[in-house]
């Protein structure tokens, strides 16, 4: 039977002697009598490895992975280069298996990982500071809010709708206990204006937050943001995703706050929606008021430099009630799958990574623009890797056309806010499409636009 | 110990002088010791008005986080931000470099039911807790 | 030739002679214009140059430049300065720091799933919905309740989304003065913690001498006020409620939730079900109890079940089936979402690989196990140190190092001394409510070998403590670091690594 118990049959028994007991079951005299050992819907015996592994293969085998088909779709999630040494090295036992490092001697090289991730993230994003991590990029932006809300004791969030409406939903959710309410900042052109957010802006606001790049692809300029927020005591949050961040100006550059993001583009696989890897910087200001893990440097009694969880007071198994957050698991193990893959690919490859997404889908965009029954939004606005078009057929019908040519195409946005319509796509490329796929994908639809597509 | 400190039961100091409606709170020495060493201290903003009993700051250790409470009603009108570059202050001199802020005082009378020094230390043998933990 | 060996700060002082060479950091080891793997074939000139310059980056991006080879043994070192269940035995109580078997790590690496996008049309990833409605179905039953959702990313998301729950619950029945939550005090952090970020006001209830929930306490504090009653089962002492039949029928006749903090699966998997006890909502950890390792602190994942009548309230979007298709929908009645996509996807499918591959006896055998090592290894400690509570323990228990006070032993010291032994050390100073505890949880994974030599050596450990107890103090000596000073950490903290040059370009500090 595989339960991956050690126990002999004798030992079992010896040690069931030293209890004075006369069966496993007996080990349970203390628990409530209510339902004891419930019939459950699995077979008894259960399955060996090779039956589990081909019992679950087959499960696999009927979805639409990037192995089977080619991937034109982002809006959160996103196909990227991944080097083998990721998984290798996040593999290895000591740091896959280990717990939070609460006992720092036992624990150095993961604390120092996680410095250097902390190192890394914060650079990446231009700020001061990140933290260990949290659960996903939309649980970070909320956190964030939280952070804003307490900050500054008032409970409105202007909110971009450059955001992904998905996230939005997601701090909806999570700043309702503290009495918070989000007021939407409406995109012209597919950017956020100065002064609509002015218009908005007054002494109950806690926060604005907006996006790098938008979820709709667009590039916003936040020139003045920080003045004005400034100015009415609210603070500047930016929820960016890192991949664009090679290019594109960072959250720090822009003299934010707060930036979060959604770490899975830097080296962890799309995976079906998770675990991924929610990313939180700050600026100093805020060092002791954002949730989570934070490891410091110090040294030991003999002068050592050493690595130790700080800031620990704040978290929920000092403070209860009081805590700045009730995280506590996170996501470290995802946290060095980003540090390895930043240090692998470097600032040269990350900078080509990042230039080579944005070349491809403006391949991809000027290739469908040239299709009869294709309207892209906003061409004059800048784009980083992704981008909305209208198309003259319903996209539902469009992507299901396309995965039976091998194409995960744009993402549908029926039912979508903002920017969403039944006849729109959410389009993009990232720096692992070839030529020959945008020019396949741009003629497959052709193909179905014009209804000349072999079935 | 200064005659004019008068005490709480969490542990806070209030010091005013006679006729005057202002004075400086911090937290007592043996309050200090039971924290050990203080890392952060979270001051009020200036202007901030506080109930008596209300959290006025909040001290930090390694450990643990304590909130500290006004032992009166009234106004924050002075801060010592030394504590802000040296939290150590609050645990070398809780009485004198270590004073956390000063408040003015809404209604004196609040004061009388405060320990004095006497009390406080016969509160203290009396086995008279631990701060209370955040 | 070259500095890499060397500590940072270069010094190995006294008494470090045992001790393993630390690992520089990654921008001590960075040299200019080094390259590691190359993630594109070449890059057209120009191409960002569609772009306005004000929208682009301007400062350095700050990471470091090595080599593959040269990343490799970086991160290799710094596993190798760091403990594992894979290298040590892990006694972590409340953690349940068992072995998880690699062939669950396969698993989520599958072609179909690793490489799957979260957006991808429902009619083409009908075997993913499918692997996570048949494990939503496989939890109801494990766990006794009508609904589950698979959407939180760890277990205090879990508490968070079960307190929303709440909260929308009374409100529908216009019960909004039920504001309070009441918890006790030996419960985990997170569970006052996720109360206050859910709006409520959190009440601590008092346990008795023998760490069961205090039922005079219990019935003081409860009111028409009351919303809900969190409780940890088996309690963090690893203990059943004496009472907690008695518990369940006067938070009901309150109207208030009873809620099951359920992080102790470990404790009852495939033996009982929180929802035939009586409780209305659960979490559990994914990562402690279904075959997903820690990961030095996470994924994790937190599915949380519920009775019938609070189903409408689960978290979106819901995963159903119609007919033979799986379908995701958002319900207008649920609390909104409360995470990107529908679920830490990996966390979840290990999970319903594992009970797959157990069976129901093997589920059984877990937690049986599990009871079995714990009550062994608390037999062979209970004269060492005191143990709370009477009796057999669930699977784990608590010793007090209090007895040691005089000699100025602390349990902190007990846990550096076991590092020296070559151990992970217990969970130390929680449950809050016993003084210097040490909380032990071996899980059913570690032999009967293991558990004995753990016993003896635990048990020298506290004879040194009493006959020589500086050297407790100066523990652990045979790992990279002593102890680290926290108060230098936390005073001027150092949180990002001081080599990495700036950022911005001389003389331009800030710009935007």
């Amino acid at each position: 039977m595989a339960d991956f118990i050690p126990h002999t049959q004798s030992e079992t028994r010896e040690m069931l002697d030293v209890l004075g007991l006369s069966s496993l079951e007996d080990l349970v005299g203390a628990y409530p009598k209510a339902g004891l050992f419930p019939e459950l819907p699995l077979s008894g015996g259960g399955l060996t490895e090779r039956d589990v592994l081909s019992e679950m293969k087959r499960l696999a085998s009927k979805n639409a992975g990037a192995s089977s088909v080619v991937v034109f779709r982002g809006g959160g999630s996103y196909e990227h280069f991944i080097p083998e040494a990721v998984p290798a090295l996040i593999g290895r036992g000591e740091f896959l298996t280990s717990y939070t490092p609460y006992q720092p001697e036992a624990s150095q090289g993961l604390l120092q990982a996680i410095f250097e991730f902390q190192t890394a993230i914060s650079s990446v994003y231009g700020m001061d500071l990140s933290n260990a991590s949290l659960y996903d990029g939309a649980t970070a932006a909320a956190e964030a809010c939280l952070v804003a809300i307490r900050h500054t004791g008032r409970t409105v969030l202007l909110v971009s709708d450059g955001l992904d409406p998905s996230i939005s939903n997601v701090i909806k959710t999570y700043v309702e206990g503290l009495g918070g309410r989000l007021v939407t900042v409406p995109l012209v052109e597919g950017t956020t204006r100065l002064s609509d957010l002015e218009e908005r802006l007054d002494g109950n606001c806690a926060a604005f937050i907006g996006a790098i790049p938008t979820f709709w692809g667009t590039v916003e300029n936040f020139t003045g943001f920080r003045a004005a927020l400034e100015s009415r005591g609210a603070l500047f949050l930016l929820h960016a995703n890192p991949h664009s961040l090679s290019v594109l100006k960072s959250p720090g550059e822009w003299q934010a706050d707060l930036g979060t993001g959604e770490g899975q583009p830097l080296g962890i696989p799309m995976m079906a929606g998770g675990p991924y890897l929610g990313l939180l910087t700050a600026s100093r200001a805020f060092m002791r008021k954002i949730p989570g893990r934070l490891v410091g440097q110090t040294a030991d009694a003999e002068g050592r430099t050493a690595y130790v969880l700080t800031l620990q007071a704040r978290e929920q198994h000092i403070r209860r009630e009081k805590a700045n957050s009730n995280v506590c698991t996170n996501e470290t193990l995802l946290s060095l799958a980003a540090l390895a893959y930043l240090t692998l690919v470097g600032p040269q490859g990350f900078r080509e990574a990042g230039e080579t997404s944005h070349v491809n889908a403006a391949r991809l965009m000027k290739g469908l623009a040239g299709l009869p029954g294709v309207r892209i939004l906003f061409p004059r606005t800048p784009h980083f890797h992704e981008f909305v078009v209208e198309l003259s057929l319903p996209a539902r019908d469009v992507s299901r056309r396309l995965l039976e040519m091998g194409y995960l195409g744009g993402l549908p946005l029926e039912g979508w806010p903002v920017l969403g319509g039944s006849n729109r796509m959410l389009w993009c490329a990232t720096e692992v499409r070839t030529s020959d796929e945008i020019r396949g994908v741009v003629s497959a639809v052709g193909e179905i636009l014009s209804g000349r597509e072999a079935r | 110990m200064s005659p004019s400190r008068r005490y709480t039961k969490t542990h806070e100091w209030i010091a005013i002088e006679e006729g005057r409606m202002e004075g400086a709170v911090g937290i007592t020495d043996f309050a200090q010791k039971e924290v050990t060493d203080v890392v952060f201290v979270e001051l009020p903003k200036m202007g901030k008005k506080i109930p008596r009993g209300g959290e006025i700051a909040i001290i930090e250790s390694v450990k643990a986080a304590f909130s500290i409470y006004a032992p009166a009603g009234g106004e924050v009108v002075a801060v010592n931000h030394s504590l802000d570059g040296d939290p150590g202050l609050l645990n070398r001199d809780p009485y004198g470099h270590g004073w956390i802020c000063q408040i003015r005082v809404n209604d004196p009378s609040e004061l009388e039911s405060l320990m004095d020094d006497k009390t406080y230390e016969a509160f203290l043998a009396d086995g008279g807790g631990v701060p209370g933990h955040g | 030739m070259n500095e890499k060996t060397t500590p940072v700060t270069g010094h190995s002082g006294s008494g470090s002679s045992f001790r393993p060479a630390m690992e520089p950091s990654l921008w001590k080891l960075s040299r200019e214009q080094a390259r590691g793997v190359r993630p594109v074939q070449d890059v057209p000139e120009g191409a960002v140059k569609d772009l306005p310059s004000e929208v682009l980056r301007k400062i350095s991006l700050g990471l470091p430049e090595i080599s593959e080879l040269e990343t490799i043994r970086h991160f290799t070192r710094l596993s190798q300065l760091s403990r594992g269940v894979d290298t040590h035995f892990y006694p972590l109580g409340s953690c349940t720091m068992k072995y998880n078997p690699k062939v669950m790590d396969r698993v989520p690496a599958l072609p179909g799933f690793f490489d799957l996008h979260p957006r991808t049309d429902e009619f083409a990833m009908q075997g993913f919905l499918g692997a996570l409605w048949d494990l939503s179905e496989l939890l109801k039953e494990v766990l006794g309740m009508d609904a589950v959702t698979l959407a939180p990313a760890a277990g205090a998301h879990g508490e968070l989304t079960g307190i929303l729950m709440a909260r929308s619950y009374f409100r529908a029945k216009g019960e909004t003065g039920r504001r309070e939550i009441l918890v006790p005090d030996s419960a985990h952090g997170t569970n006052p913690a996720s109360a206050a970020m859910g709006g409520f006001t959190v009440r601590s209830v008092p346990s008795n001498g023998s760490g069961h929930i205090d039922l005079k306490a219990l019935e003081q504090a409860l009111s028409n006020q009351t919303a809900m009653v969190m409780m940890t089962a088996p309690s963090t002492l690893g203990l059943f409620e004496e009472e907690l039949g008695e518990v369940v029928r006067r938070v009901r006749s309150r109207g208030a939730l009873l809620y099951m903090d359920g992080a102790n699966m470990n404790a009852f998997l495939g033996v009982l079900r929180p929802g035939d006890l009586g409780f209305d909502i659960v979490h559990i950890n994914t990562h402690k109890t279904l075959a997903t390792p820690h990961g030095g602190g996470g994924p994790g994942s937190g599915p949380v079940g519920v009775k019938a009548f609070l189903e409408p309230y689960l978290p979106n979007p819901r995963i159903v089936r119609e007919g033979k298709e799986f379908r995701m929908v958002d319900r207008p009645e649920s609390i909104g979402s409360i995470r990107s996509f529908v679920g830490s996807s990996g966390v979840l499918l290990r999970a319903l690989a594992y009970m797959r591959m157990l069976g129901k006896h093997g589920l059984r055998r877990v937690a049986l196990y599990a009871l079995l090592n714990a009550n062994y290894l608390k037999k062979k400690l209970e004269d060492v140190l005191p143990v709370t509570g009477e009796g057999l323990c669930a699977h784990e228990f608590v010793l007090s190092a209090k007895v040691l006070e005089k000699e100025g032993v602390r349990a902190i010291d007990i846990a550096k001394a076991l590092l020296d032994e070559g151990y992970y050390a217990p969970t130390v100073y929680f449950p809050l409510i016993v003084p210097e505890a040490l909380m032990i949880e071996p899980t059913e994974c570690e032999s009967r070998t293991t558990l004995d030599g753990f016993a003896r050596d635990f048990r020298r450990i506290v004879e040194r403590a009493r006959s020589s107890p500086d050297e407790l103090h100066e523990s652990p000596s045979k790992t990279p670091v002593g102890r680290p000073d926290e108060v230098r950490a936390a005073r001027d903290p150092i949180l990002t690594d001081p080599l990495r040059p700036s950022l911005f370009p001389p003389g331009n500090a800030q710009n935007g």
